[in-house]
């Protein structure tokens, strides 16, 4: 796992996790530890997303579910809803142990998203990758 | 069991459950997320998606038994109904469907359904309407469920189907809705209305063509019925009646008065016949309108069939009037033309088409019988009939038979000797369509061919002046004219000359003789020009006036002469003549009247010609004067549009010829800002002004040039009908002009900006121009003042015969140089003048005028004076000073000698007590009178130098006066004056206040009671004030030796005593009234001295009083009483720091302080002292040296005031100067005492500042 060294211009408590705009105008979802996110949790971040980060247009985000203990499926139907997509132009899915990467499997695999997302272990890998969607945009 | 496999356990626990179907079933995840909570995570979400899809397939299940409930439930329905409606539906000639409402899907449709849409029912079943787009306009199905939903029904609605082959069905439509199974449903019942519409259509079609016909057509068209009502009138029938349509129709044709009562019979019989079945053949008959007008038509009446019956008739009419009239007309119109003909003047025949004459008139019979012709020629071949006419003729009449066209030509014919011309017309006479007739027309022209010819002989004539390159041509191309109608063969053109009565023959051609002239005396010629009579004579008649010697006979006898005058303008310039050798019938009278008609023109033209050549040869020379001129020439029209220009043009203005002709030369050579001008130029030639200036135009380029114009109106016959112009380049000249102007405008403006008084005069010496300058010197208001004045006059009346001498040598020398003269003003003011002056010389270098240059040396003179007296000045006080010296030299060498002799004496150590105090006394007289004159010194030094600062405070004038009273007593004791009263003389009432600097004040006042008492031996020195004009005058008087009056003046002036002499005797620098003066000036005020010799003097100053409060306030005896008795004071207990690095000085003060008995300490420079201030803090003064080494005492003061602001430093310092003063104050010390300082001020001092 590569080292976030990105300047931080706001962040937000989320709940059970907190987001992070950076300079570079993407977005830095983390979680908890052993966290189970239902889809309380994930309506009041969509809503946190739409009201303090997106309100100049979408963004792309990267996140880090390597803390996520438990998704939800109905907390997968909303991030891979259009109303979701709506807010963010690209996802890309931070899973470094086991669990993560089931959930992030699943997510890829079941849910079929509205936005492109994409699953890294490496967080720089991710970066690159969200900042070239980003910059393409 | 370790951890791990406890939790595989459990996950193994799990998906049993979960195989065992129950989906509930989770696995809970450690914190570890490591690889089986990985699989943990795996399975319950797996069990998660699993559950989920199968509650989703559980409703999907739900829905679908509730569908196939629906449908059993319809076919139910169905099956009940199906028996019933099965047969109707089927068997239907209609079209039937049953639809769903919502979504159009076929639920049953019928065979003729199927048979009307082309789709079978297979294909139809289930699937929507939409599907096939049978409803070709959506609009109606809306419409249509629209109104089944209103109204639960629709019947009759007219729409259009496309149909499976993609045509369109008309089909008509009626719709109700069903419920089957409780949703709606769409029954639909159609029929295919396409082939009824098609034969409505095409009925409609056909009856509206056949009414189009009968409303369209031309002829009036009538229906009647059986019966013989009118049953239909159609629009050209009721116009043809002059009756509206419907007053027609519905009446008996028996009733319709139209048809004439007579023929009723007639039609009655038609009619039936046609009722018959007959077709009667058109009739044509009678009709009126109704206004009665009678009319002819023609009508046609069938029977009208229907279904194989004859229903009626029909009866078509036709207006035939108009046929009718016109056959009448031409009946009618063949006995006019006959007679028509026979009226006419041209001779007329006709011919058949076997070209035989049938008919002629009665011009051309006459006409035959004239040229012996015979005039029968009715029923002749026309050739016969006319046998002088060309063979071609019969071509002609061929083609107007065959083309029916008409030809139309000019004919010669030749009738015996005589030639006729005819001009002929052949025109076809039409029966039916084809040429039945030719009609001839000939219309003689014999006599207009002649004129024309003759007109044609004048034309060309008048052209050969144009034509013909000189009168010798022209002459021949008339003769050549002439002989086409005449003979002119001998033929010749005279010209009379009146003077010598002879006839000149510039033409002659003659088959028998030749002459170039001959005498117009004698001559038939000259008879005829006498008689102004035009002349055909044959040989025998000019015999006859031979015989008679009215005529000489010259020249061979012609047959036949014939001669006109020539004339122009009602003047006879010579003959035409023509004569026959050999036939006397050669001419005749109409030959005569021809020629002499002829000669009028070729008069003209031989004048014109003559004319021409003259104007030729003119305009030759004009050309080449135009071409020629070295000078730009252009003629322009009266609007100033060029129509001619000179070669000269291009190259003055750079335009072609061609770029300018025909446009107006003001828009191409007149620079802008000269229009207005031109314009005013063009406007006064076409005037008629000749207009001569000069101005500026420019070149193609822009260039500006500068030119002369010459604009001259051409006028002919009194009208102007062109403009002349002549430029000329004069930019060269111009430009000289301009700089020889600007070079004048150059030194006029150096005349009139100089400074100096300039004038030029003519070389009489009298003014024609001046400069401001001049005017200025001799104080003139304005030119006038000298312009016309002769310049000696403003010379003193004693210099004047030097001015006359000065202005020759001008005219002798060409100038004179800086001659000074005194002149006299305009206001008769004397002015000293240099005078410069030369000659003005013409191109010639002849003298024409006298410039002169004057200037005021007035105050350079006075300047002059002041400089020549300032010296004399500077060289007496040069002497002054001289003698100031020496006499200072002996002021300071006199106390000095006694100082240092006494001090020598003073190293003896045998003198007694008594001496020793002797000499210190003079010594310390003579120390302080050097200290006076050093004083003296210096204060001039800083007079001049204006390094002198007044210190104003306000002060008590009379207290000031008491206290320099005080003093002077005692220093008078020193100058040996004591018999010498000093006294005091003030107002008593007044107390008077002055904002004065004391210091100075004081040392005036001693230096005028010091000079009072130094010049008094006897009597008293009294000083005091009064007050005048708000002014304190203050006064020192004495009874002393008084200054003569002519010294008065003087004893202010530096280094001035009234008598040096005296000076011996009573010593002195004579600087102390000088001082005074200088120092009173200072103050603000002035002195003076009144005097009478050996009586006294009175010096006298005043000052601005500032204010005056009344006596008695204050008594300064008092205070200066109380001040002298401080002088005895005594300071024991008082500790003193005396800061002086001269241990001399410091000696001094130390000599008094030890009778104070006060304690001493030395500080011996800024060191010590600030050491001595720190280590004894009981200190209670400070006499302090502002000169000491090291720390100099003003930085010294400032130290001490950081530690202590109340001790009181006195500063002591020979810096006699009030920056010092300043300076110390400012550093911090209490107050100030100058060096020397005597005891009685040191001890005032410090008693001030110890009581």
């Amino acid at each position: 796992m590569g080292i976030i060294s990105f300047n931080i211009v706001k962040q937000t408590d989320t709940g059970k996790g907190r987001v992070m705009l950076y300079k570079d105008g993407f977005m830095h979802q983390i979680y908890n530890d052993s966290v189970d996110l239902t889809i309380k949790d994930s309506l009041k971040e969509l809503e946190i997303y739409k009201k303090e980060y997106c309100t100049e247009g979408k963004r792309p985000i990267l996140v880090d579910i390597t803390n996520l203990k438990s998704v939800s499926k109905e907390s997968r139907g909303i991030y891979a809803s259009e109303d979701t997509a709506s807010v963010l132009i690209k996802a890309a899915l931070l899973v470094c142990n086991p669990v993560s990467r089931i959930i992030g499997n699943f997510y890829l695999g079941l849910n079929k998203s509205k936005m492109p997302v994409k699953m890294f272990g490496d967080v720089g890998e991710a970066v690159e990758w969200l900042k070239q969607a980003h910059d393409k945009k | 069991m370790s951890l791990e496999d406890t939790r595989i356990t459990k996950i193994l626990e799990a998906i049993q459950q979960i195989a065992s179907g129950n989906f509930d079933a989770r696995i809970e995840i450690s914190s570890a997320l490591d690889q089986i909570d990985g699989i943990a995570t795996g399975i319950n979400m797996l069990s998660e998606e699993i559950q989920t899809r199968i509650e989703e397939q559980l409703k999907e299940n739900q829905k679908l038994n509730e569908t196939i409930s629906q449908l059993r439930e319809v076919k139910r329905e169905l099956s009940r109904s199906e028996e019933l409606s099965s047969q109707v539906f089927q068997t239907s000639p209609d079209s039937i469907s049953i639809s769903r409402l919502e979504d159009g899907i076929f639920v049953e449709v019928n065979q003729s359904f199927e048979k009307l849409t082309g789709y079978n029912r297979d294909e139809i079943i289930g699937r929507s309407v939409f599907e096939f787009g049978l409803w070709s306009k959506k609009s109606i199905r809306e419409e249509l469920e629209k109104r089944l939903l209103k109204d639960g029904i629709c019947t009759n609605l007219e729409t259009d189907f496309r149909v499976r082959d993609g045509s369109i069905v008309q089909g008509l439509l009626s719709a109700s809705l069903l419920h089957i199974n409780n949703r709606p449903h769409l029954l639909v019942i159609g029929r295919d209305i396409s082939k009824i519409r098609e034969a409505e259509e095409t009925l409609y079609a056909t009856r509206r063509k056949y009414e189009d016909l009968i409303q369209f057509s031309p002829d009036g068209i009538i229906l009647l019925d059986n019966s013989g009502m009118i049953e239909m009138a159609n629009p050209a029938f009721a116009l043809l009646a002059g009756l509206p349509a419907e007053k027609i129709t519905g009446r008996h044709f028996k009733d319709f008065k139209g048809f004439n009562l007579k023929d009723l019979p007639k039609y009655t019989r038609v009619l039936s016949q046609v009722l018959q079945g007959k077709v009667p053949k058109p009739m044509e008959m009678n009709f009126s309108k109704k206004d009665g007008i009678e009319q002819y038509i023609d009508i046609h009446v069938t029977p009208i069939w229907k279904e194989g019956k004859i229903t009626g008739a029909q009866a078509v009419v036709r207006d035939i009037t108009d046929r009718i009239r016109a056959i009448e007309a031409l009946r009618i119109s063949e006995d006019q033309y006959r007679t028509s003909m026979d009226a006419m003047h041209d001779a007329m025949y006709v011919i058949s088409p076997e070209l035989v004459v049938t008919v002629v008139n009665k011009a051309l019979r006459v006409g035959l019988a004239e040229v012996g012709v015979s005039p029968d020629v009715v029923g002749k071949n026309y050739k016969e009939a006319f046998p002088f006419l060309d063979a071609s003729t019969v071509d002609e009449y061929k083609d107007v038979f065959t083309s029916g066209k008409t030809i139309q030509k000019e004919e010669r014919y030749k009738i015996g000797d005589q030639e006729r011309f005819a001009d002929t017309r052949r025109i076809p006479i039409y029966e039916g369509k084809l040429v039945a007739r030719v009609l001839t027309i000939v219309h003689d022209i014999t006599e207009r061919k002649k004129t024309d010819k003759v007109q044609q002989i004048m034309y060309n004539i008048s052209n050969a002046v144009d034509t013909t390159k000189d009168l010798d041509e022209l002459f021949r191309s008339i003769q050549l004219e002439l002989g086409s109608i005449f003979d002119t063969r001998n033929f010749f053109i005279a010209f009379y000359n009146k003077n010598d009565e002879t006839l000149s023959l510039p033409f002659f051609v003659d088959e028998k003789d030749s002459f170039d002239s001959f005498p117009a005396r004698n001559t038939l010629t000259g008879y005829m020009i006498r008689n102004d009579q035009p002349i055909l004579m044959k040989d025998k008649d000019i015999a006859k006036l031979v015989k008679k010697r009215i005529l000489d006979d010259i020249g061979t006898p012609s047959k036949i002469w014939l001669g006109v005058p020539l004339k122009i303008k009602e003047e006879i310039i010579g003959a035409l003549v023509m004569q026959n050798y050999e036939d006397e019938n050669a001419y005749n009278e109409k030959d005569l009247e021809i020629l002499q008609f002829v000669s009028a023109q070729i008069g003209f033209s031989i004048a014109t010609k003559r004319a021409y050549d003259e104007v030729q040869v003119e305009k030759a020379y004009f050309e080449q004067l135009f071409e020629g001129s070295p000078e730009t020439v252009v003629l322009t029209s009266n609007d100033g549009k060029l129509i001619k220009v000179n070669g000269e043009f291009q190259k003055l203005f750079g335009y072609t010829p061609d770029e300018v002709l025909g446009k107006e030369i003001d828009r191409l050579i007149v620079p802008e800002e000269f229009q207005e001008e031109a314009r005013n130029i063009s406007e006064s030639v076409a005037r008629g002004k000749k207009i001569l200036t000069e101005t500026v135009r420019q070149h193609k380029d822009g260039t500006r040039i500068h030119v002369s114009v010459i604009g001259t109106p051409i006028e002919i016959e009194g009208g102007q009908v062109a403009v002349y112009g002549i430029y000329r380049d004069i930019t060269d000249r111009k430009n000289a002009e301009i700089a020889l102007r600007e070079s004048e405008e150059k030194l006029r403006n150096i005349l009139y900006s100089s400074p100096d008084a300039i004038t030029v005069s003519d070389l009489r010496g009298y003014i024609t121009e001046c400069n401001q300058a001049a005017l200025d010197v001799f104080e003139c208001d304005n030119e006038k003042d000298l312009i016309g004045n002769n310049a000696n006059l403003f010379v003193i009346p004693e210099l004047r015969v030097k001015g006359i001498s000065g202005l020759k040598k001008v005219l002798r020398h060409g100038h004179i140089k800086n001659v000074e003269f005194e002149m006299l003003t305009k206001n008769g003011r004397k002015i000293f003048a240099d005078l410069s002056a030369s000659l003005i010389r013409d191109n010639n270098d002849l003298p024409i005028g006298i410039v002169s240059i004057i200037q005021d040396i007035s105050a350079r003179k006075a300047y002059e004076k002041d400089l020549k007296l300032a010296k004399e000045k500077a060289e007496e006080s040069d002497l002054l000073k001289s003698a100031f010296l020496a006499n200072m030299s002996h002021e300071i060498r006199t106390p000095m000698n006694a100082i240092l002799g006494f001090s020598e004496l003073l190293k003896s150590e045998d003198l007694s007590k008594e001496t020793r105090n002797e000499y210190v006394k003079i010594i310390n007289n003579k120390g302080n009178e050097l200290m006076l004159i050093i004083s003296d010194i210096i204060d001039v030094s800083k007079i001049e130098a204006g390094d002198i600062k007044i210190l104003y405070a306000e002060m008590e004038v009379k207290d000031f006066l008491q206290q320099i009273l005080h003093q002077l007593n005692e220093e008078k004791s020193l100058m040996n004056k004591d018999h010498i009263q000093l006294r005091l003389n003030m107002p008593e009432k007044e107390c008077p206040i002055i904002v004065s600097d004391e210091a100075r004040l004081r040392q005036i006042m001693y230096n005028l009671i010091n000079n009072a008492l130094k010049f008094t031996h006897d009597g008293y020195v009294e000083i005091g004030f009064i007050i005048k004009e708000k002014k304190v005058q203050f006064f020192v008087k004495d009874t002393g030796i008084g200054i003569v009056k002519e010294k008065q003046e003087i004893v202010f002036d530096r280094f001035r005593q009234v008598d040096e002499s005296i000076n011996s005797e009573f010593g002195g620098t004579g600087l102390g009234l000088s001082i005074s003066r200088d120092l009173v000036n200072l103050l603000g005020g002035d002195i003076w001295v009144e005097s009478e010799e050996n009586k006294g003097s009175t010096f006298c100053f005043h000052l601005p009083l500032y204010k005056n409060s009344k006596a008695g306030e204050n008594s300064g005896d008092q205070n200066i009483e109380k001040k002298r008795k401080g002088t005895l004071v005594d300071f024991s207990g008082k500790k003193i720091l005396v800061a002086e690095d001269d241990s001399a000085n410091y000696l001094f003060i130390e000599s008094y302080l030890k009778h104070t008995q006060s304690e001493i300490l030395w500080a011996r420079d800024g060191e010590q002292l600030l050491e001595l201030f720190h280590s004894e803090p009981d200190l209670d003064l400070i006499l302090m040296d502002l000169r000491m080494p090291n720390l100099n005492g003003i930085d010294a003061t400032r130290i001490i005031r950081k530690a202590n602001k109340d001790i009181p430093v006195i500063a002591l310092t020979a810096y006699a100067f009030a920056d010092d003063r300043e300076k110390s104050m400012e550093a911090g010390c209490t107050d100030y005492l100058a060096k020397p300082v005597t005891i009685e001020k040191l001890s005032e001092t410090l008693l001030k500042y110890l009581k």
